[in-house]
């Protein structure tokens, strides 16, 4: 079985992050965030993974080698992966069309999602229920608060969907499409090979001929494509891992990235790397994320962050909301907050308040950001 | 300090309610709040000649049990220290600067000293006292009756002051020359010399000041001055008047003495800025910890456990809880009965007597109100760079105020006895 990822473009809403990788390498919870997905896929037995990307291609794939689950280029877990390059963005429906060759080549569904969705990814299940159901498609939906600023699912009792609403004024439901996704090949029928949203231009006929299902899933979900939705996802994801929902640990080849971990200078939920060090008079938590050769100091206060490989946290400083990139410091007495986010190599003096600032990479800040900026 | 054959009595304004100085002067008038461990009014007294002060008058209008007795130990204090007489006057009535002095004339003029200096309470500076006094009995002869002193600011600020024109003396040069020209804070740029709010009056430069007062409660027809007022009636309804109409030392001694040419200027480079508000102190509290007067007295980071950075004073080592780990200065005043926890940053701060700074908490640029408390992980700061307003660009706890942990206040004036449980910015906490 064959699956396809739509990552796109430039990553703009997840920068700073993505100065410095593509989004899909950029780490969620100390894996990149396309592994995640890699990872679920070859656990429910998909044996080719298509990146279907609008955007240096080559920069995607020199980045996985970086990854201790790359080694010489090739995924450890014995499946195929490669890229499908656009010439011009196809939408969300053209690359599909794009990778027919591979997608339609065994006759078989095969499962689409979007690169930055992260949940439980049942993907045993939903193909249970795709091959159930036994129509051409079928889209997994999730279930917001507030289903105004989103497309609405209606469908029946059986799943069937009956119609989508694009923002609704009115309550008619508050399913999502949640990005993920499983076709029979007869799908690439529909599809031209040009710029075409499958959400607009596809789904709704499907929906019309009736193929088109639905199915809950289960769990968290989030779209983690920019700062405050990434550290919300990251949330969810480290209660989903404290209660057992996800497992921290890929399938049989992957690399060990972490563990919660517990103890007097802890609050619950804390995932953090073997390679990291936090000094005993720290207090770290609840929802941390700590990577490979990160240090956090004495007396240091952490919550609710993501520190990137190689971040340091000094003595004192105090960190909430913020991700913390890539070999980046947080001098002492320093207070980052509101969702700041620093790039790669970035540096933090000692002793300053840092309010929502977005840090370009390799930057070394002086001064106090006391409200939310850019620092190119 | 020097020595001078002129007999001095010393007249310190100490002024009233201290608006602008709130909520600090809600515990402690202001020429008494502990600017580097000691009393604002203390570090003027420094630069008096160490002969020929005959007495000291504490001149304000403090109100209220609290604040006469705080004044009353302070001059059995200073009275010991200096070992002259040194009196609290309370001013019955708010009437202006000129009416207090002439109110207290005959106590003023008492001890018949050669010269009587007056001077602002919030003076903030080296003040060459000796120096005036000198000028003052060298130009007598010649028909000055007062000798002020006067300093440069820059043109901006110019108009908040006294602005003069001082002959002989060129503008951003110091000396001493007649004052040709007197704006008090003028709606337009006159000079950018402006007064300190320190005087030299002779004991008949005095008597300006009782015959403006006198000449105001008796309609301001000029006649009344001297000769007029001996009754206890007719004082009375001076004061009456007085109470209606303001008296002040600038608008109605000093602008109609200039316009009889008895008054020069000492013009001074040395350091001068006015204490009217926390943010203004702690300004102070850094010259002051940086003079000379206090060499000697700061902690040396090697005689003490904790991180010393720069200047600090402390008031009583022995009384305060220091933990080995905190990091404290430059530029902090910590009081009695202090405690600064692990890993505590203090910094560009005045710690008043009993307030907590948790362990990993961060101050800067702020006062710590008395017994206040700043939680673990608090972040207690102003920032100057970024304040909206300059009287907001120190944060400012007042007495019991408690700052929970993790809390950021930023660029705040908390009044007493708050509790804050979320993150300010850039606010009156009432």
């Amino acid at each position: 079985m064959k699956a396809l990822i739509l990552v796109g473009g430039f990553g703009t809403r997840l920068r700073p992050l993505t100065l410095s990788a593509p989004k899909p390498v950029v780490p969620f919870a100390n894996k990149e965030i396309v592994l995640h997905q890699i990872e679920a896929l070859v656990k429910a037995g998909i044996d080719e993974v298509v990146l279907a990307v609008n955007y240096q291609p080559e920069k995607m794939m020199e980045a996985f080698p970086t990854s201790p689950t790359w080694v010489g280029g090739k995924l450890q877990l014995g499946i195929r992966i490669s890229t499908s390059l656009e010439e011009e963005p196809l939408g969300t429906a053209g690359p599909l069309k794009l990778a027919e060759s591979i997608l339609g080549s065994d006759g078989e569904p095969f499962i689409v999602l979007n690169s930055d969705v992260i949940c439980t990814f049942p993907f045993e299940e939903l193909i249970a229920f795709h091959k159930a159901h036994g129509k051409e498609g079928t889209i997994m939906v999730t279930k917001v608060e507030e289903p105004s600023k989103y497309g609405v699912v209606v469908s029946d009792g059986d799943g069937k969907i009956e119609r989508f609403v694009e923002k609704p004024q009115v309550y008619v439901g508050n399913r999502i499409n949640a990005g993920i996704y499983i076709f029979n090949p007869a799908i690439l029928e529909r599809i031209p090979l040009a710029p075409t949203s499958i959400e607009k231009k596809i789904f709704p006929v499907m929906a019309d001929e009736g193929q088109l299902y639905c199915m809950d899933l289960p769990a968290f979900w989030m779209d983690i494509g920019q700062p405050p939705d990434y550290l919300k996802g990251m949330v969810m994801y480290l209660s989903a891992l404290a209660s057992g929902d996800v497992s921290g640990e890929g399938p049989s080849g992957a690399t060990f990235v972490g563990s919660l971990v517990e103890g007097d200078n802890f609050i619950g939920p804390v995932f953090m790397h073997p390679d990291a060090v936090v000094d005993e008079t720290a207090l770290v938590g609840p929802n941390v994320v700590i990577g490979p050769g990160c240090s956090i100091g004495a007396g240091a206060r952490v919550q609710r962050t993501t520190l990137l490989a190689g971040a340091k946290v000094k003595a004192h400083a105090w960190v909430k909301s913020s991700i913390i990139g890539w070999n980046s410091t947080v001098g002492r007495w320093a207070r980052l907050q509101n969702i700041s986010v620093l790039g790669e190599d970035v540096k933090i003096t000692d002793e300053l308040y840092i309010n929502g600032a977005r840090i370009l990479p390799h930057k070394t800040i002086k001064d106090d950001i006391p409200t939310p900026s850019i620092v190119m | 300090m020097a020595e001078t054959t002129t007999s001095t009595t010393v007249v310190i304004l100490c002024g009233g309610r201290g608006t602008r100085f709130r909520p600090l002067s809600f515990r402690v008038p202001k020429p008494l709040f502990p600017i580097a461990n000691a009393p604002v009014i203390d570090h003027s007294l420094r630069s008096l000649p160490t002969s020929g002060v005959k007495a000291v008058f504490l001149v304000g209008f403090y109100g209220g049990s609290e604040y006469e007795t705080q004044f009353a130990h302070y001059a059995d204090d200073l009275q010991s220290r200096l070992n002259v007489p040194v009196k609290y006057l309370r001013e019955p009535v708010e009437a202006g600067t000129a009416a207090g002095l002439a109110h207290f004339a005959q106590d003023i003029l008492a001890p018949n000293s050669d010269a009587i200096l007056v001077a602002n309470s919030d003076v903030a500076g080296a003040l060459p006292l000796v120096d005036m006094l000198k000028a003052h009995a060298d130009a007598q002869a010649g028909g000055v009756e007062l000798t002020l002193l006067a300093t440069t600011v820059p043109e901006a600020d110019a108009t908040k002051y006294g602005c003069m024109v001082v002959d002989g003396v060129e503008v951003g040069a110091g000396g001493v020359g007649k004052v040709a020209h007197y704006a008090e804070k003028p709606e337009v740029f006159v000079s950018n010399t402006v007064s300190c709010g320190v005087y030299v009056f002779s004991r008949a430069g005095f008597q300006n000041i009782t015959d403006a007062v006198a000449s105001a409660a008796a309609g301001g027809d000029g006649e009344g001055g001297s000769s007029g007022g001996r009754s206890a009636a007719a004082k009375a309804a001076r004061l009456a008047a007085a109470a209606r109409q303001p008296v002040g030392l600038e608008v109605d001694v000093i602008v109609p003495m200039v316009a009889k040419d008895a008054v020069q200027a000492l013009v001074t480079h040395a350091h001068w800025a006015p204490v009217k508000t926390p943010s203004a102190a702690l300004d102070a509290n850094a010259y002051y910890l940086g003079s000379e007067a206090l060499a000697g007295k700061l902690l040396v980071d090697a005689d003490v456990p904790f991180t010393v950075v720069g200047n600090v004073c402390a008031a009583d080592l022995a009384s305060a809880t220091i933990h080995a780990d905190a990091v404290i200065g430059p530029n902090v005043a910590l009081a009695a009965g202090v405690t600064i926890g692990a890993g505590a940053r203090v910094r560009d701060a005045i710690v008043l007597e009993g307030a907590v700074v948790a362990d990993s908490a961060f101050v800067k640029h702020a006062i710590v109100g008395w017994n206040a408390i700043v939680g673990e992980w608090a972040r207690v700061e102003g920032d100057p760079a970024h304040a909206a307003d300059a009287d907001m660009s120190a944060t400012i706890l007042g007495d019991g105020v408690e700052i929970k942990p993790e809390t950021v206040v930023r660029n705040c004036v908390v009044l007493p006895h708050k509790v804050l449980k979320a993150d300010m910015f850039d606010r009156v906490i009432l």
